[in-house]
């Protein structure tokens, strides 16, 4: 069921959101650091915009179009600027998670952008499809459509990887959570 | 023909998704490979980042430097107090602090001793 908000400030959205933002920008940017920056930049944004009176998950799409944004605006500062490469971790020292956050990170970033995007905010963001379908102004099949093909050509990426991962124990997550 | 794997992830997501179909998708052994992955992949993508190795890039040498200095002034402050707590050893006498030379020879004799 979704709810009609009158529209709130940016301080209880911020309380909200923020979790999941920081997540969605730490994998969209591949840096926390980074993130935590941009996450306080899409807060100052909206802080400066009339934040729409709409349903939630309009709102959560409003608010992860604000987030995609700021993203794609720092990766086109990024692209001005040569980067620092510091090669591979230390081989040896990784576990099969460590193997695939890597591997996943790399893989991500060969999808095309809106793919990716749309992944990041169902599997990181937690966006329901209507709510990636506002953030990413597409059609909820689209979302569908994006969303099922991404996973498939991560999987077909990712195949060393995900048949370590297969082998230990997946813990639960605690931030999963159900689209409304 | 072979099923449309598209419901495992209607399924995943929590969206609407035919029962039969899930169930046909399931049934072969390749829909059950790709549900697992794809549970994998969402564990993978929601797990922390451990690795991250961009984001050593913002260890700069003065936050090594505030580290180290953090350590040697907890070291430090750690000893100094410590120190300070322990009591005097009251098995040992004293150290002597300083020593008091007299003159016997220069002692008056009307002094009564």
């Amino acid at each position: 069921m979704t709810h009609v908000t009158s529209a709130p400030d940016a301080e209880s959205l911020f309380a909200q959101y923020s979790g999941r933002l920081l997540r969605y920008l730490s994998r969209a940017t591949g840096e926390r650091e980074v993130a935590r920056d941009l996450s306080q930049e899409v807060f100052l944004r909206v802080s400066r915009t009339a934040i729409p009176t709409a349903h939630e998950n309009q709102l959560a799409g409003w608010l992860f179009k604000i987030a995609r944004n700021v993203a794609r605006d720092h990766h086109r500062q990024r692209r001005r600027r040569p980067e620092t490469d510091l090669g591979p971790a230390s081989e040896g020292t990784r576990d099969a998670q460590q193997e695939m956050a890597l591997a996943l990170k790399q893989a991500l970033a060969t999808l095309p952008d809106l793919d990716r995007d749309v992944f990041l905010l169902r599997e990181v963001g937690g966006l329901s499809r209507e709510e990636i379908a506002t953030a990413c102004e597409l059609t909820p099949d689209a979302v569908r459509s994006r969303i099922h093909r991404a996973r498939l050509e991560l999987r077909a990426v990712l195949t060393g990887p995900i048949n370590a991962l297969r082998q230990a124990r997946i813990r639960p997550l605690p931030h999963t959570r159900a689209p409304r | 023909m072979s099923p449309n794997y598209e419901v495992i992830s209607d399924f995943l997501d929590a969206e609407a998704f035919e029962p039969r179909a899930l169930g046909e998708a399931l049934a072969d052994p390749v829909g059950r490979e790709i549900l697992i992955d794809f549970v994998v992949l969402r564990y993978a993508a929601q797990a922390d980042d451990p690795v991250a190795p961009e984001s050593r890039a913002h260890w700069r040498p003065s936050r090594l430097l505030f580290a180290a200095a953090a350590v040697l002034v907890a070291l430090i402050g750690g000893y100094e107090v410590g120190h300070r707590q322990v009591g005097p050893d009251l098995t040992r006498p004293p150290a002597a602090a300083r020593v008091v030379a007299v003159d016997w020879h220069s002692v008056p004799e009307e002094s009564g001793r």
